[in-house]
């Protein structure tokens, strides 16, 4: 069993982390940051491409640390509604689960991806 | 909570009051509201109109109750939503003449036994599960000591607000996690086991610091500060909770150590006495060793007419 | 005897709801609980966001990037898809800055008074703290940050 304070502890390094990548992940949508006229155009093909190709593994570490956080923060609300020893096994493993899932997918979205047509 | 403004004093409470009372009888397994109507006179406390409707109304009506002062922490209820102190509050506090009514409730996140009564042995238990006493490694010492521990003025101040807690169980009745999470140590405990924590004289802290550390423990607490902002005593469980919380964090980084007081050793030994300089005199009709051995003594009737 | 006699013991926890539900107590000077309630719901809120947003942006390595093209079409304008997304945008933006307060308060202690004798007029320090005037940024900023986002989104 992992200790409550090394979670709790991964969990405040993981927010702060979130604040400056999840600020700079919002900010590549502004457009006039980027010198486009609107929203839309920002999610452009060869624009997405051209992000995933030159920071993919900052958006990695973002995915990987915002799953992290979000997981364990559903993880100790659901602990907390019920009580019960299946229970608790119950939503341990399936917080693992679930974070192995998300975070194979979100790699393979970024390690996966062929240039736009 | 800003119980004691005092612009409490100069408020006067509605002639007529409706109290409306949340009953709940053990014997039928049920609950339901009762009202009643009572006259009010200055100065009246919650308190006070329950033990009037006791009195007068009805006697079938259950409550705890002890010192009518704030200090035992037995009447603690849900006045108009809000958790109180029934002797702590005033009828015109919370009623007015426009809404002349005055809601007592028992405290929520406990198990009512009977009308306004709770049961507080799950409290107390987990009271006693964060070793609410000074713990020392030479029991011996501690059980008959000869000397006193020390302890700065500065370290006193740093846990002084922690130990006066009266444990009335209102900051856990305000609790939304303890609201649904029974295993939740809850604010009383937790913020008993920083006031030993950070008690230099105690060495248990290791022992306290690996009780907290779970997510009913200490990690179970989310900055909603209820416990702090219902507080009848000022004892600010809340920011307790934070400090123990980052202690933890910091202890278990490696960045944190307790130090820990002994007993202070005897008090210095009177020193001799300075030999007076050769050239020094005495009044005259005084002998100096004759002062040294006569006792102290002042004369019964120079007190008395003085 | 006692034991038996205290068996039938009534439970008026409010459970879950006191998660979700700002007014089920009356506590003044108390903002800190609404925070609490917001942080709660808005955390749930961009971690369902979180799980969604993995898989629509996986696409493109999933079924190319024709897919990609049809799914941003969504958001063009006011569209169901496009409110829900303003929403989570609106929840991970108080999540974020109120992060900040609790980081600071919960695991560095910063910002919630220090220890005192008590003193009229009664009110602890921990609500007299920075962390007090912080939240008031907190909501003043996420307001302001949502709107913005509101006029990219949508007028741009």
């Amino acid at each position: 069993m992992v200790r409550a304070s090394v979670l709790q502890l991964l969990q405040y390094v993981t927010g702060a982390l979130m604040v400056f990548l999840v600020s700079w992940h919002l900010a590549m949508r502004i457009p006039w940051l980027r010198g486009m006229e609107s929203f839309i155009e920002t999610l452009d093909a060869t624009v997405v491409y051209g992000e995933i190709t030159g920071f993919g593994l900052l958006i990695l570490i973002l995915a990987y640390a915002t799953l992290f956080h979000g997981i364990n923060g559903l993880r100790v609300i659901l602990l907390e509604l019920r009580h019960g020893e299946y229970w608790d096994r119950l939503v341990n493993v399936l917080a693992l689960i679930v974070f192995i899932f998300f975070a194979a997918l979100a790699t393979y979205g970024i390690v996966g991806v062929e240039p736009p047509a | 909570m800003a119980l004691l403004a005092t612009r409490t004093a100069k408020l006067i409470p509605p002639k007529r009051v409706k109290v409306l009372v949340r009953r709940y009888d053990p014997e039928k397994g049920e609950s339901w509201w009762q009202e009643y109507e009572i006259e009010t006179y200055r100065g009246m406390t919650v308190l006070d109109a329950l033990l009037k409707i006791k009195e007068e109304i009805d006697h079938t009506l259950s409550l705890r109750y002890s010192c009518r002062m704030a200090v035992c922490g037995s009447c603690g209820m849900v006045i108009n939503g809000t958790p109180r102190l029934a002797c702590q509050t005033q009828v015109a506090e919370v009623a007015s003449e426009a809404n002349p009514v005055v809601r007592v409730e028992p405290m929520y996140n406990f198990k009512v036994i009977r009308d306004l009564m709770t049961d507080f042995t799950e409290f107390f238990e987990k009271h006693r599960r964060v070793k609410p006493y000074l713990i020392r490694r030479d029991v011996e010492e501690q059980e008959n000591p000869e000397y006193e521990y020390k302890l700065l003025p500065e370290e006193y101040e740093d846990f002084y607000q922690y130990s006066l807690c009266i444990s009335c169980g209102l900051c856990v009745a305000a609790c939304p996690v303890f609201a649904s999470d029974t295993r939740f140590l809850g604010p009383q405990a937790l913020a008993q086991a920083y006031r030993f924590i950070i008690d230099p004289r105690d060495e248990g802290w290791r022992e306290r610091l690996e009780i907290v550390d779970s997510e009913d423990g200490v990690f179970g607490c989310h900055l909603a500060a209820s416990c702090s902002a219902v507080c009848p005593k000022e004892v600010d469980p809340g920011a307790a909770i934070q400090r123990l919380r980052s202690l933890l964090l910091r202890y278990r980084l490696g960045l944190w150590r307790k130090s820990v007081s002994g007993p202070v050793g005897p008090m210095e030994k009177k020193a001799e006495r300075m030999p007076l300089p050769p050239e020094a005199e005495t009044l005259p009709g005084v002998s100096l060793e004759e002062l040294e051995e006569s006792k102290v003594e002042i004369p019964v009737e120079k007190l008395i007419s003085g | 005897m006692a034991r038996e006699r205290y068996t039938r013991l009534l439970d008026l926890r409010p459970r879950w709801r006191a998660f979700i539900n700002p007014w089920l107590l009356r506590l003044p000077n108390n903002p800190e609980r609404l925070a609490f309630i917001l942080h709660r719901t808005t955390g749930v809120i961009a971690s369902l966001f979180l799980f969604f947003h993995i898989i629509s942006t996986s696409t493109p390595a999933r079924a190319g990037w024709e897919a990609w093209r049809e799914e941003v079409l969504n958001l063009q304008g006011l569209t169901p898809i496009s409110l829900l997304f303003y929403i989570a945008m609106g929840a991970i933006l108080f999540h974020g800055i109120n992060g900040v307060r609790l980081i600071l308060a919960e695991a560095l202690a910063l910002g919630i008074g220090k220890p005192e004798k008590p003193k009229p007029p009664y009110i602890a320090p921990l609500l007299r703290g920075f962390q007090r005037r912080l939240l008031y940024a907190t909501f003043a900023l996420w307001i302001i940050l949502w709107a913005l986002l509101g006029y990219i989104m949508f007028f741009t």
